[in-house]
C-alpha cells in the first residue's frame, strides 16, 4: 500500500460523500419502509374510532374522522365475544405457564451430561422433521378423551421444540459450569440448583419462551376449530374468525345483526358492522402489540444468544 | 430377606429374561384360546404388514395370526434372554454398546408396543381388549426389571442423574403424547377406519387410499397449488429478509436503527384472523384502501378475495410485509456478532461500503443463510393451513385449495379419516425425504467450499 499513515487514518474518521449520499439514501428508504408497516395498523385504529360513514366515504385516512366509540360499544356488548376474550387469557396464561416451566426444566436438563442424552435428544429433534399429522393426532386425541375439553386447549402441542433448543443453548452458553461446581460443593443437586439459580440467571430466555408461546396461544384458531365444540369453551381469535375473517359479506353480519338490525336500514347495519370489526381487530390485538414492545428489549438477546453458537 | 439382598443384581437379569419367555408364552396361549370363542372374521385381515393388528386382534382364529403371534413374542423373549446371558458372561456390571442395544432393543419391542395397546385399550375402554393386554402389561413390567437389571449403566445413571431425568420426564410425557403417540395412527392410512371396530380393527386395504387420492382431479392441482405457494413463498419471502438485514445494519444512527427494529418485528405477533380480517378490509373492492387508491390513479377496482389469479400474490406480499422484517433476527444478531476491525481494518484499506458488505457481511452470513434454505426445503409441500383456510373464498377455490386444507376439510369436517390421513403421511414423508436430501447435499458441498 502506498497510502500514507494520514490518509489512512483520515479514511477511518471522515466519511466519503458517496458515504453520506448511501446513508442517506439508505435512511430515507428505512422510514419508507417503517410508514409501509406502520400505516395498515394505525389506520386499523383511527378506522375504530371514527364513524361509520366516514368510512365508508373512505374518509379516514389521516386521523379519525367523527369520533365515536359505537364500535367498542357493541364489541364489549357481545356475550360471546366477552366470554371468549376471557378463555382466552385463561388459556394463554396457564397454557404458557405449562409450556414454559416444561421447556425450561427439559432445557436445563439438556444443557448438562447425563447418560442416554443423545438418544434423547434424537428423541426431541425427530418430531421437528416427521410428525403423524393432523387427523391420527386427532383421533388418538379423541380416544383420551380430549376433545372439546378445556385441557387441551392448554396442554396440546405445549412443547415446542425449537424453544427447547433455543433455551438449551441459551443455558449452556450463558450459565458458567463453575456456578454449578460451586453449589454442589455447597451441597445442592440439580432440583435446588435449577430452582435457585438457573431460573433466576435466565430472565431473558424466560422472557422469550413466555413471548412465543403466549402469543402463539393467544393467537391460535385452528386448534378450537378442530376441537372444540361448545360456543363457551372457545377461544377470542376463533369467535373472531366468524365476526371479521368470513369471505362472505353477509354471513359475518349474523353476529352482530341483533345490534343494528331492528328498525333500521340493513345498509346502516353494513356500515356500522364494518365499525365493528376494527374494534375487533384492535381488541384482539392490542394486548400482543403491547407485551411485544414491553419485552422488546429482551428479544434480540435471548434470540441470538440461544440460536447462534448452538 | 437379608439373603436376596445379598444375590448380586446381574442375577436377576436372566431370571428376568427367563420369566418373560414363559409369560410371552402364556399370553400367547391365552391370545390362541381367547380366539377360539371369539367371532370369525374376514381373512383379508390376515395380512403379513398387519402385524400390530395381530396383537391386539386375539379374536381371529386364523392359523397365520397364531404363528405370527408366538414368533412375535418369542421374538421378544429371546432377545431379551440373550442380553441376561451375555451380561452373566461378562460377569461384570459395565455393560458394553452390544448389551445396551439388545436390552434396549428387548425394552422397546417388550415394553413400548404393550404399553401403546394398553393405552389404546383403555382409550376405547373395551374389557375384553382390556383383558386381552393383561398379558402385554406384565410382560411389560418384567422387560423392564430386566432393562434396569440388564444395563447397570442406565441404573448408575439414574442413581446419580435422577434429578436430571425427573426434570427431563414431563417433556418426554407431553412430546410422547402429542407427538409419538399419534404416529401409532398413522397406520388408519392404511386402512378403511371404520369408528366402530378401532384403529387397530377396522380393515387394512393396503394402499387404496394412496391410489384413489391420485385418482381424483383434485390431486394434481392441490400438489401444484401447494407447491407453487411455498416456491412463490420461498422466492420472495426468504432473500427479502437478507436484503433487509444487510442494509438495516448499516444504518448509523443507534436510536434509529433501534426504532425501526421495534416497528418491523411487530406485525410478526399479529394473529392470522387478525391479519386475514386486514387483508378483506383492505382489499375489499367497495370500501378497501387499495382500491381507492385504484380508482384515484384511474384505474378500475379489483375484487382481490374473489378472484383466484390473485390469491397467491396477495398470500405472499402479506406474509411479505408480516414477517420479512422478525425474519432479519438471526441475520442481524448476526452481522452484529462480526468483529468490528475487521470493518476498521477495510474502511482503512479504502473499501467502500458496498465493497464491505459484498467482502465482509456476506460472507458472515452465508452459513446461517444455508441453514435456514435447509430447515425451508422442508416445508416445500407442508402448507400454512391457518392463513390459506381464512382466505379462501368460493371464488377463488382454483388457486387457494392447497393440501393442508384439503384434509382440514374432507377430514375434520366430513369425517374421512383414512383418505386423509394417507394424504398426510404422503407429504410428511415427502417433506422428510426432502429436508435429509438437502442437508446431505450441503453437507457434501460445504465441506469442498469455504465454509
Amino acid at each position: 500500500m502506498s497510502d500514507s499513515l494520514a490518509k489512512r487514518e483520515d479514511r477511518l474518521s471522515k466519511r466519503t460523500s458517496k458515504e453520506k449520499l448511501f446513508d442517506f439514501v439508505n435512511n430515507v428508504i428505512w422510514v419508507i419502509i417503517v410508514l409501509v408497516v406502520l400505516y395498515p395498523l394505525w389506520l386499523i385504529f383511527i378506522a375504530s374510532v371514527s364513524s361509520a360513514d366516514a368510512i365508508y366515504a373512505g374518509k379516514v385516512l389521516i386521523v379519525p374522522i367523527d369520533f365515536s366509540l359505537i364500535g367498542y360499544e357493541a364489541v364489549f356488548q357481545h356475550p360471546l365475544l366477552m366470554r371468549s376474550y376471557l378463555n382466552s387469557i385463561i388459556y394463554t396464561f396457564l397454557g404458557t405457564l405449562v409450556s414454559f416451566m416444561v421447556t425450561m426444566m427439559a432445557a436445563y436438563a439438556l444443557s448438562r451430561s447425563f447418560y442416554g442424552k443423545k438418544f434423547v435428544n434424537l428423541y426431541f429433534i425427530f418430531t421437528m422433521f416427521f410428525t403423524g399429522g393432523l387427523i391420527p393426532q386427532f383421533l388418538m386425541n379423541r380416544q383420551l378423551g380430549l376433545y372439546n375439553t378445556v385441557t387441551i386447549m392448554i396442554i396440546i402441542n405445549c412443547v415446542s421444540v425449537w424453544n427447547l433448543m433455543i433455551a438449551r443453548t441459551y443455558i449452556s452458553n450463558s450459565i458458567p459450569g463453575e456456578l454449578y461446581e460451586a453449589a454442589v460443593l455447597d451441597g445442592a443437586g440439580h432440583f435446588t440448583y435449577f430452582f435457585k439459580v438457573v431460573i433466576p440467571l435466565s430472565k431473558t430466555i424466560i422472557a422469550v419462551l413466555c413471548v412465543y408461546y403466549g402469543v402463539a396461544r393467544w393467537n391460535d384458531f385452528f386448534t378450537a376449530l378442530v376441537y372444540i365444540r361448545d360456543d363457551v369453551k372457545l377461544p377470542l381469535q376463533t369467535v373472531l374468525m366468524r365476526i371479521i375473517a368470513t369471505a362472505q359479506a353477509g354471513s359475518s353480519l349474523d353476529s352482530f345483526m341483533g345490534f343494528f338490525g331492528d328498525g333500521r336500514v340493513i345498509s346502516e347495519a353494513i356500515r356500522r358492522a364494518e365499525v365493528v370489526k376494527y374494534c375487533c381487530i384492535v381488541v384482539a390485538t392490542a394486548p400482543v402489540i403491547f407485551v411485544f414492545i414491553y419485552m422488546q428489549k429482551f428479544f434480540v438477546e435471548g434470540v441470538t444468544m440461544g440460536s447462534l453458537k448452538g | 430377606m437379608e439373603g436376596l439382598k445379598r444375590i448380586p443384581l446381574r442375577f436377576w437379569a436372566p431370571v428376568a429374561g427367563l420369566a418373560g419367555i414363559l409369560i410371552c408364552l402364556m399370553s400367547s396361549w391365552v391370545n390362541v384360546t381367547n380366539s377360539k370363542t371369539m367371532i370369525q372374521i374376514d381373512p383379508d385381515y390376515v395380512n403379513l404388514f398387519n402385524i400390530f393388528s395381530l396383537i391386539s386382534q386375539p379374536e381371529s382364529n386364523s392359523i397365520q395370526t397364531f404363528i405370527v403371534v408366538l414368533v412375535l413374542h418369542l421374538v421378544l423373549a429371546v432377545v431379551l434372554l440373550i442380553s441376561s446371558i451375555v451380561l452373566l458372561i461378562k460377569n461384570n456390571y459395565k455393560a458394553g454398546k452390544f448389551q445396551v442395544l439388545f436390552t434396549s432393543l428387548g425394552f422397546i419391542l417388550c415394553f413400548v408396543v404393550p404399553l401403546i395397546f394398553i393405552i389404546f385399550a383403555a382409550s376405547i375402554n373395551d374389557p375384553a381388549l382390556m383383558k386381552v393386554t393383561a398379558a402385554p402389561a406384565i410382560q411389560a413390567v418384567i422387560a423392564l426389571i430386566a432393562l434396569f437389571a440388564g444395563i447397570d449403566k442406565l441404573k448408575n445413571a439414574i442413581k446419580k442423574d435422577w434429578q436430571l431425568y425427573a426434570l427431563l420426564v414431563p417433556a418426554i410425557i407431553l412430546v410422547f403424547i402429542f407427538v409419538y403417540l399419534p404416529m401409532y395412527g398413522i397406520q388408519i392410512a392404511f386402512r378403511d377406519l371404520k369408528p366402530a371396530f378401532g384403529i387397530a380393527g377396522s380393515k387394512w386395504i393396503d394402499l387404496k387410499n394412496f391410489t384413489d387420492f391420485f385418482g381424483t382431479y383434485y390431486s394434481t392441482r392441490l400438489i401444484t397449488n401447494t407447491f407453487l405457494l411455498n416456491i412463490y413463498g420461498l422466492l420472495w419471502g426468504f432473500p427479502i429478509p437478507i436484503i433487509m438485514a444487510i442494509f438495516l445494519h448499516q444504518l448509523t444512527s443507534k436510536t434509529h436503527k433501534r426504532f425501526t427494529q421495534t416497528v418491523i418485528y411487530a406485525p410478526h405477533f399479529i394473529s392470522p384472523v387478525v391479519m386475514v380480517g386486514m387483508i378483506f378490509l383492505f382489499l375489499s373492492p367497495s370500501t378497501g384502501l387499495v382500491n381507492k387508491l385504484i380508482e384515484v390513479l384511474g384505474g378500475t377496482p379489483i375484487a382481490f378475495m374473489l378472484d383466484s389469479a390473485w390469491f397467491r400474490t396477495v398470500f405472499i406480499a402479506t406474509d411479505v410485509w408480516q414477517h420479512a422484517g422478525w425474519n432479519t433476527i438471526l441475520y442481524i444478531a448476526t452481522l452484529t456478532a462480526i468483529d468490528p476491525s475487521l470493518n476498521e481494518a477495510a474502511k482503512i484499506d479504502g473499501a467502500t461500503k458496498m465493497q464491505r458488505i459484498k467482502y465482509i457481511d456476506i460472507p458472515h452470513l452465508l452459513p446461517i443463510i444455508v441453514m435456514l434454505l435447509i430447515l425451508n426445503c422442508g416445508t416445500l409441500l407442508a402448507s400454512n393451513v391457518d392463513k390459506a383456510l381464512l382466505m379462501q373464498t368460493d371464488a377463488n377455490i382454483p388457486t387457494s385449495d392447497i393440501i393442508g386444507l384439503y384434509v382440514y376439510r374432507m377430514g375434520i369436517q366430513n369425517g374421512q379419516f383414512s383418505f386423509t390421513a394417507a394424504i398426510n403421511l404422503l407429504v410428511n414423508v415427502i417433506n422428510f425425504v426432502m429436508i435429509i436430501t438437502v442437508n446431505t447435499i450441503s453437507k457434501r458441498l460445504n465441506q469442498s467450499s469455504l465454509f
